[in-house]
C-alpha cells in the first residue's frame, strides 16, 4: 500500500520519488511515530491510551523548563521518569482498580492538561546534545529516524521472542484464556501502559529537541489530543486493530508513513488547511475501511 | 439494602448538591440566582450532546465527531440565519441528522471502526466548517437570541425548560419505548440482540442519527450564547460529553446506565468551572478537578458492582 501510494504521488508531483524528499518526510514522522510504538503496544492488548499526547507535552515542557538550553542529564531523567510515572498510575489504575483505559486514560489526559498549563511555563530551550539527536544528521540521514527505527526493531524483537511479548498478543486475543493458561494479566497490562508512558516521554524530548523550544499545541479536546488521535489512528491505519492481538509494532512504521506521505502529497498539491483536514478525514475511513473488508474482519 | 440502592443511582445528584453547598459556604457570590442561570446556560449545549452521546455509549460505541459536528451547525447557522430564520434552524438539523446517518450506516453496515469512522467524520466536518468560515463570526438575529435566552426575573426560562424537557425525553426514550430497550440489548450483546429478533443495524443508525441530530441543536442553542458561528467551537465536546455520559453513572462498555445522570454529571462539570472562576482559582484546575473526580467515580464504582468488574475484566 506505501508503495502505490508513494508511485501515485510521483505520478501526480513529479519529483516526489527522491531520497531526500522521502527522508525529509520520514524525518518529520519520527516522533509521532515513536510515540505510536508505545500505543501500538497498548491496542495489542485491547486497550487505548489517551494520555499519549498530554504526557509528550509534559515532557516537553517539563523539559524545557529544567534544561534550559544546558546539556544535563536530570532533566531528561526526569521528563522521562514523570512518563514512566504517568504510564504507572494509568497502569496501577487500569490493572488493579479495573478502571477501562478509556476513561483512565481521558482522567489522567485531563489532569495532566491542566497541571501543565498551571505550573509549566511555556519557556526554555533544548540543550545542545538533545537538539543535535533531533535535527542533526550522519551521512545526510537524520539520526532521529535511525533512533526511531532502532526503538521500533528493539521492540519487535520483545514483542515477537519474550515471554512478556506473547503475554501482550494472548492477552489480546483472550483474556480470561491467557489468565488461565498461567500469564499474570495485570502485571503485563501494568508495564504495558508503563512502556507506553516512557515511550510519550521520550517522543515529547525529541519533540522539545526538534523544535527547540517547547510548543503546547491545545486542539482536537485536550493537550496534544492532535498527536494522540493521530498515533491511534496511524497503529490502525498500519494493520493493528482495535480487539486487539493483531498487528505488531513494526506494521506501525507504515501507518505512520502513510499517513505522513498523505498528507505531505495533499500539502503539494497545494490544499488549504481546511481542504486537508477533509481529505485526511476521508482518506483514513476509506483506507481503514478497505482494509478491513480486505482482512474480512 | 434499599437505601444502597438509592445512593447508587443517585449519587451524582448527592454529589452535586454537596458542591453546591460546600461552594456556596466559600464564596457568596455563588448564592446568587445569576450564577444558577449561567450554569444551567452553559449545561445546555453540553446536555444536548451526552443525550446523544448517552445512546450511543449505551449501544456499545462512541461518537468522536460530535463535536465537529456540532461546530458546522453553528457556523451554517451564522451564515445563513440572517437570510431565513426557518431554513437557519431546519438546515443545520438535516445536515446534523445526515451526518450521523453517514456514521451510523458506515459502522453498523460496512463494519468500520467505530473510533476510526468518527475520528474521520470529525476532521471532515470541522475541514468543511473552517471552509466556510475560517474565523468566528457571522450574523445571528437578535430575535432568537432574544428568544432562546431571554430572562424574565433573572430567570432563563427557555434553558431551564429545555434542560427539563430533554431530561424526560431522554429517560422515557430509554426506559419505555422498544427503541430504547433495543439500544440496552445491543450494548450488552449484540449477537444475541440480533438472534432475538432485534434489527441490530437499523437500531446502531438510528443511534449515530440521533447523535448527529442532538449534536447540531446543541450548535443552534450555542450560536445564539456565542451570537456568532466558530468551527472549532466544539473540540471540547467529544470528549467532554464522554466524561459526563461515565460519570454520570453509564457503562463505558454498553448495555448498562441512564441519562439522569449524565444531566447530573454534566450541570457537575458546569458548577466546577463556574465555582473555580468565582473564587478566583486558575481556570486550568478545572481540568485536574475534572479529571480525578472521573476517577475517582470510576474506581468507587468499580469497588461497589460486581457484575461491572466482570464486565471489564472480559475487556481488557
Amino acid at each position: 500500500m506505501l508503495v502505490v501510494i508513494i508511485l501515485v504521488a510521483e505520478i501526480l508531483k513529479p519529483g516526489f520519488l527522491t531520497a531526500k524528499h522521502l527522508i525529509t518526510i520520514a524525518h518529520d514522522t519520527s516522533i509521532l511515530g515513536i510515540s505510536a510504538i508505545g500505543q501500538t503496544i497498548v491496542i495489542l492488548t485491547g486497550g487505548i491510551d489517551l494520555s499519549v499526547g498530554a504526557t509528550m507535552l509534559m515532557a516537553d515542557a517539563v523539559g524545557a523548563m529544567l534544561l534550559g538550553g544546558q546539556n544535563r542529564i536530570i532533566p531528561i531523567l526526569i521528563c522521562l521518569g514523570l512518563g514512566l510515572l504517568i504510564g504507572a498510575i494509568n497502569g496501577a489504575g487500569i490493572a488493579f482498580l479495573r478502571i477501562p483505559p478509556f476513561i483512565m486514560t481521558l482522567g489522567m489526559m485531563a489532569v495532566l492538561t491542566g497541571g501543565i498549563f498551571i505550573f509549566a511555563k511555556t519557556s526554555g530551550f533544548a540543550s545542545p546534545i538533545l537538539r543535535y539527536l533531533s535535527v542533526g544528521k550522519v551521512d545526510n540521514i537524520p539520526i532521529l529516524i535511525i533512533i526511531w527505527i532502532f526503538l521500533t526493531i528493539i521492540m519487535a524483537v520483545i514483542m515477537r521472542l519474550t515471554v512478556f511479548g506473547r503475554a501482550v498478543y494472548a492477552i489480546g486475543s483472550n483474556p480470561i484464556a491467557s489468565y488461565h493458561s498461567g500469564i499474570k494479566n495485570k502485571i503485563v497490562i501494568f508495564f504495558v501502559y508503563v512502556i507506553s508512558g516512557i515511550f510519550s516521554a521520550i517522543a515529547g524530548l525529541f519533540l522539545l529537541g526538534y523544535t527547540g523550544v517547547p510548543e503546547l499545541t491545545y486542539r482536537g479536546g485536550g493537550l496534544g489530543s492532535d498527536y494522540t488521535l493521530s498515533a491511534i489512528a496511524a497503529v490502525i491505519i498500519g494493520g493493528t486493530i482495535f480487539t486487539g492481538a493483531r498487528g505488531g509494532v513494526e506494521r506501525t512504521i507504515f501507518g505512520v508513513l502513510v499517513l505522513k506521505i498523505l498528507f505531505s502529497i495533499l500539502t503539494m498539491m497545494g490544499m488549504s488547511g481546511p481542504g486537508k483536514l477533509i481529505a485526511q478525514g476521508l482518506i483514513v475511513i476509506v483506507i481503514v475501511g478497505t482494509y478491513m473488508k480486505l482482512e474480512n474482519l | 439494602m434499599k437505601t444502597r440502592k438509592i445512593v447508587g443511582e443517585w449519587y451524582i445528584y448527592i454529589l452535586m448538591i454537596v458542591i453546591w453547598v460546600i461552594a456556596s459556604l466559600i464564596t457568596p457570590y455563588f448564592r446568587q440566582m445569576s450564577v444558577f442561570m449561567t450554569i444551567i446556560v452553559f449545561s445546555v449545549p453540553l446536555a444536548l450532546v451526552a443525550l446523544g452521546q448517552n445512546l450511543v455509549i449505551l449501544s456499545g460505541r462512541f461518537d468522536l465527531s460530535v463535536g465537529s459536528i456540532l461546530g458546522l451547525s453553528t457556523v451554517i447557522a451564522s451564515v445563513i440565519m440572517k437570510n431565513n430564520l426557518f431554513i437557519g434552524i431546519s438546515f443545520p438539523l438535516l445536515l446534523g441528522a445526515v451526518l450521523g446517518f453517514i456514521n451510523g450506516i458506515s459502522i453498523s453496515k460496512f463494519r468500520i471502526d467505530s473510533f476510526i469512522m468518527t475520528f474521520g467524520m470529525m476532521a471532515v466536518c470541522q475541514g468543511i466548517g473552517l471552509l466556510i468560515r475560517d474565523y468566528p463570526g457571522g450574523y445571528i438575529p437578535p430575535g432568537y437570541i432574544n428568544f432562546l435566552l431571554k430572562e424574565t426575573r433573572h430567570i432563563a426560562l427557555t434553558p431551564l425548560f429545555i434542560l427539563i424537557i430533554i431530561l424526560l425525553v431522554g429517560e422515557f426514550v430509554l426506559k419505555r419505548t422498544n427503541f430504547g430497550r433495543a439500544v440496552y440489548a445491543i450494548g450488552n450483546d449484540d449477537v444475541i440482540a440480533y438472534r432475538s429478533g432485534i434489527n441490530v443495524t437499523l437500531i446502531r443508525t438510528a443511534v449515530f442519527t440521533i447523535s448527529g441530530f442532538t449534536a447540531a441543536i446543541a450548535g443552534l442553542f450555542l450560536s445564539a450564547v456565542m451570537a456568532s458561528g466558530d468551527a472549532t467551537v466544539g473540540v471540547l465536546y467529544p470528549l467532554d460529553s464522554i466524561t459526563a455520559v461515565v460519570m454520570g453513572g453509564t457503562v463505558l462498555a454498553g448495555g448498562r446506565g441512564d441519562y439522569k445522570g449524565t444531566i447530573g454529571a454534566v450541570l457537575i462539570l458546569n458548577s466546577l468551572a463556574r465555582i473555580f472562576n468565582l473564587i478566583g482559582v486558575n481556570i486550568w484546575y478545572t481540568y485536574i478537578a475534572k479529571g480525578l473526580l472521573l476517577l475517582i467515580i470510576v474506581a468507587i464504582r468499580m469497588f461497589g458492582v460486581k457484575e461491572e468488574r466482570e464486565a471489564v475484566l472480559s475487556q481488557i
